[in-house]
C-alpha cells in the first residue's frame, strides 16, 4: 500500500467506538438519574478511550506517512466471514428441523469448508460427536436438545 | 479440621473423583492445543455442569483449570509451541532441550514444578482465603466498589494491545452488562423493546462467543492444509532417556520452586493478572538469581521449574480473590465465577461458613488434582502431544457444535445461542484489533457489582458528598492509589520502552 495515503485502522476503530458510545449516551440520558448513573459513566470514559485511540491512529498514520515508522492495518478476511454466516445458517436450521439431523449435515459441510478433503475423519468424527452428544446431554444430562420437525 | 475431614469424605466419592478425572484429562488436552485457552476449555465445559451437583461441577472445572496450564508446557516443550499464554516462558528452554534429546527430562522437570506450584498454591488457597473472608466482612460497599474497579483497570492495563485499548474493553463490558431490567428499579436499559434483552445477555454465552467462536473463526484464517502430524511424529522420535531426574538434583530446584510459587500465587491474587504474567516474572527472577544465568533460554531446566511452578501456582491464588470478594484473578477464574454462581454459591465469608461443605472438598479437589495432573502427565506426557496432530478442520466445527449446545443447554433458550453467535463476532472483531476479550468478561461480571455497590455507596454516604464519603474510608483510599498505580506504571513503563528503542534505532 501507499504509505502516502495510509491511514490506521484504529482511527476507524476510535471514531466507530466514540460514535457508538456518543449515541448510547443519548439514548442513556433519556433514563431516570439513578439508572442512568452508571452507565453514563461508563460511556464517558468509553468516549475518552475511543477517541484517545482514533489521536494514536491518527498520529501512527503520520508517522508512517513520514517514513518514521512501519506499521500495518490487520489483514480482515473473508472467511473467518463465511464461517460466522454458515454458524448462522446452522442455528435458524437448528430452530427448524431440530439438533440432531441438523448437525449430522452441518458437521461435514463445516470441515469442508475448514479444508478437510477425507471422507473417513469426516464421517468418523462426525458420527462420533453425535453419539458422544447423545449419550452426555440426552442420556446422562437430561439436556432437551432444540427440537425442530424432525430429531 | 472437622470441615477438612468431612471435605475429605465428599471429595472420595465415585462422582467427584470421576469428575476430577475428567477435569484433569480434558484440560491437559485442552492445554496441549495450541491456540486453545484454559479459559475456553471452562466456558465449553461450562453448561455440561449444568446438571450437575456443585461439588463434582466445580472439582471438574477448578482441576480444567490447573491441568489446562501444565498441559500448554507439553507442546511448548516438545514442539516450540506454547498451548497457552501462561507456557510461553517455557517454550525457549524446552524446546532447546528437546532438541538435544532431554525433551523427556524437560518434560519431567514441567511435571513435578507444576505440581508443586498448583499444590502449594491450593494449600495456600484453603488457609489465606477463610481469613481474607472473614476480613471482606469489614468491606462496605465502597471498599467492593473500588475493588471491583481495581480489578477492572488491571487487566486493562495488562492488555497486550496497550492500556487505553484495555480501557475501552472493560468500558464495553460495563455497558454491556447494563442491558436488560435495572435489579433495583426494573427499568429497562438498553433492551430496545425486545423482551428476550429482558435479563440481560447470559454470562455462559457470552463467555463462549468470546473465547471459543472467536477462536474458531481466527482458525478458519489459517492455511487448510494445517495439521503438523510430520512433526509430531518426528518428535516423537527424538524422546529418549527416563523422564525424572536422580533424586539429587532435585535438591537444585528447591529455591527457585519456592521462589517461583511465592511470585505466582501473589501475581495470581492480584484482580487479572493471569500465569503468563507469573510464569515470566518468576523465569527473570530466576535469571537474576540463578548461578548459570547465560543458560536462560538456551536450554535450562531451572527456568522451566521457574516458569512452572509460577504459572501453576498462579492458579491457586487467583481463586483467593474470586472466593472471598468475588473478584476474579485471573479471566479462567472469572469464567470459573460463572460456575459458582450458575450453582448458587456467593463468593464472601458464607463460603466460608454455611457453605463450607461445598466449599472445602472444591478447594481440596483442586489441591489433588494437581497430583493427579502429575501422575497422568508422567505417564502419558509424550502422548498428549498427539492431540496436536488432530487437524483444525475437524477441531473447528466440532468447537462449533459444542459451543452452540453449550449456549442452549444452560436455559434450553436460543436467545442464548444468537447471544453467542453475536459475541463471537464482536470477540473476532476486537481480537483482530489488538484488543482481548478477557476486560469484556471481567467486566460483564464486576460490572453490576460495581453498579449496585454505587448505588449503595450513595444511600451509605446520605447527605455526604460521594468522593468525601469514599476518601474518609482508609480502604478506599489504599485501592485508589492501587487503582492509579495500575494504571500509571504499564504506561509509563510503555513509554520508557519506546523511547529506549527510538534511540537504539537512533544508534543504528
Amino acid at each position: 500500500m501507499d504509505n502516502k495515503r495510509f491511514i490506521s485502522n484504529d482511527v476507524f476503530l476510535g471514531i466507530f467506538a466514540a460514535l457508538m458510545a456518543v449515541i448510547f449516551l443519548v439514548q442513556t440520558m433519556k433514563f431516570p438519574e439513578q439508572v442512568r448513573l452508571f452507565p453514563s459513566l461508563a460511556l464517558i470514559l468509553a468516549l475518552i478511550f475511543s477517541l484517545w485511540i482514533a489521536g494514536m491512529g491518527v498520529y501512527k498514520s503520520m508517522q508512517v506517512r513520514r517514513g518514521i515508522a512501519d506499521y500495518t492495518n490487520p489483514e480482515m478476511k473473508k472467511q473467518p466471514f463465511i464461517v460466522l454466516a454458515s454458524i448462522v445458517i446452522y442455528v435458524i436450521c437448528m430452530q427448524k428441523i431440530g439438533f440432531f439431523v441438523t448437525t449430522a449435515v452441518y458437521l461435514p459441510c463445516a470441515m469442508l469448508l475448514f479444508g478437510q478433503r477425507k471422507p473417513i475423519p469426516m464421517i468418523g468424527s462426525t458420527v462420533g460427536v453425535l453419539l458422544f452428544i447423545y449419550w452426555l446431554f440426552v442420556i446422562q444430562l437430561k439436556v432437551y436438545m432444540p427440537a425442530g420437525i424432525l430429531f | 479440621m472437622e470441615v477438612l475431614i468431612s471435605s475429605f469424605q465428599t471429595l472420595f466419592t465415585f462422582d467427584v473423583l470421576i469428575a476430577l478425572v475428567a477435569g484433569v484429562v480434558f484440560g491437559m488436552v485442552v492445554g496441549a492445543l495450541p491456540g486453545f485457552t484454559a479459559t475456553m476449555g471452562v466456558s465449553l465445559l461450562l453448561p455440561i455442569t449444568v446438571g450437575m451437583e456443585a461439588v463434582p461441577a466445580l472439582v471438574m472445572l477448578a482441576s480444567l483449570y490447573t491441568s489446562s496450564t501444565y498441559g500448554g508446557s507439553m507442546t511448548a516443550i516438545l514442539l516450540h509451541t506454547p498451548g497457552t499464554a501462561a507456557s510461553g516462558a517455557t517454550a525457549d528452554d524446552g524446546f532447546a532441550l528437546t532438541l538435544k534429546g532431554k525433551g523427556l527430562q524437560a518434560i519431567g522437570v514441567s511435571t513435578v514444578t507444576s505440581c508443586a506450584g498448583g499444590f502449594l498454591s491450593g494449600i495456600a488457597l484453603i488457609f489465606i482465603s477463610p481469613l481474607l473472608a472473614r476480613l471482606s466482612l469489614l468491606f462496605g460497599p465502597g471498599e467492593y466498589l473500588f475493588v471491583a474497579l481495581f480489578g477492572l483497570t488491571i487487566i486493562g492495563s495488562l492488555c497486550q494491545g496497550g492500556v487505553v485499548k484495555g480501557m475501552l474493553c472493560a468500558c464495553i463490558g460495563l455497558v454491556v452488562a447494563c442491558v436488560g431490567i435495572d435489579p433495583v428499579t426494573s427499568y429497562s436499559r438498553y433492551t430496545f423493546g425486545s423482551n428476550a434483552l429482558g435479563s440481560g445477555f447470559g454470562l455462559v454465552p457470552s463467555l463462549i462467543g468470546l473465547f471459543s467462536i472467536s477462536q474458531v473463526m481466527i482458525m478458519a484464517e489459517m492455511s487448510k492444509e494445517s495439521s503438523n502430524e510430520g512433526i509430531v511424529n518426528k518428535t516423537m522420535q527424538m524422546l529418549k532417556g527416563k523422564i525424572l531426574l536422580p533424586l539429587v538434583e532435585w535438591k537444585n530446584y528447591i529455591i527457585p520452586v519456592i521462589r517461583s510459587f511465592i511470585i505466582g500465587l501473589f501475581v495470581g491474587i492480584l484482580p487479572g493478572a493471569g500465569g503468563d504474567i507469573g510464569s515470566w516474572l518468576s523465569y527473570n527472577a530466576g535469571k537474576q538469581q540463578s548461578k548459570h544465568p547465560e543458560e536462560y533460554g538456551k536450554g535450562s531446566l531451572e527456568a522451566i521449574a521457574c516458569s512452572e511452578t509460577a504459572n501453576n501456582a498462579v492458579c491457586g491464588g487467583a481463586l483467593v480473590p474470586l472466593l472471598t470478594l468475588g473478584v476474579p484473578g485471573s479471566a479462567t477464574a472469572a469464567v470459573l465465577l460463572g460456575g459458582l454462581t450458575m450453582h448458587g454459591l456467593v463468593p464472601g465469608n458464607d463460603l466460608f461458613t454455611v457453605q463450607a461443605g461445598i466449599t472445602y472438598p472444591i478447594m481440596l479437589g483442586f489441591t489433588l488434582s494437581n497430583f493427579l495432573m502429575a501422575i497422568i502427565g508422567l505417564i502419558a506426557a509424550r502422548y498428549f502431544i498427539k492431540v496436536t496432530a488432530i487437524p483444525v478442520s475437524i477441531l473447528a466445527p466440532v468447537i462449533i457444535v459444542l459451543a452452540t449446545l453449550g449456549s442452549y443447554a444452560v436455559q434450553y433458550s436460543m436467545v442464548d445461542v444468537w447471544s453467542m453467535v453475536a459475541f463471537g463476532a464482536l470477540g473476532y472483531i476486537m481480537r483482530k484489533h489488538d484488543m482481548v476479550t478477557a476486560p469484556i468478561v471481567l467486566a460483564l461480571i464486576l460490572g453490576p457489582m460495581a453498579e449496585t455497590k454505587l448505588i449503595q455507596s450513595r444511600i451509605a454516604a446520605r447527605s455526604t458528598p460521594l468522593l468525601m464519603y469514599f476518601m474518609s474510608r482508609p480502604i478506599c483510599v489504599i485501592l485508589t492509589v492501587l487503582i492509579v498505580i495500575s494504571i500509571a506504571v504499564p504506561v509509563i513503563q510503555s513509554r520508557k520502552q519506546k523511547k529506549k528503542s527510538d534511540t537504539i534505532m537512533d544508534e543504528e
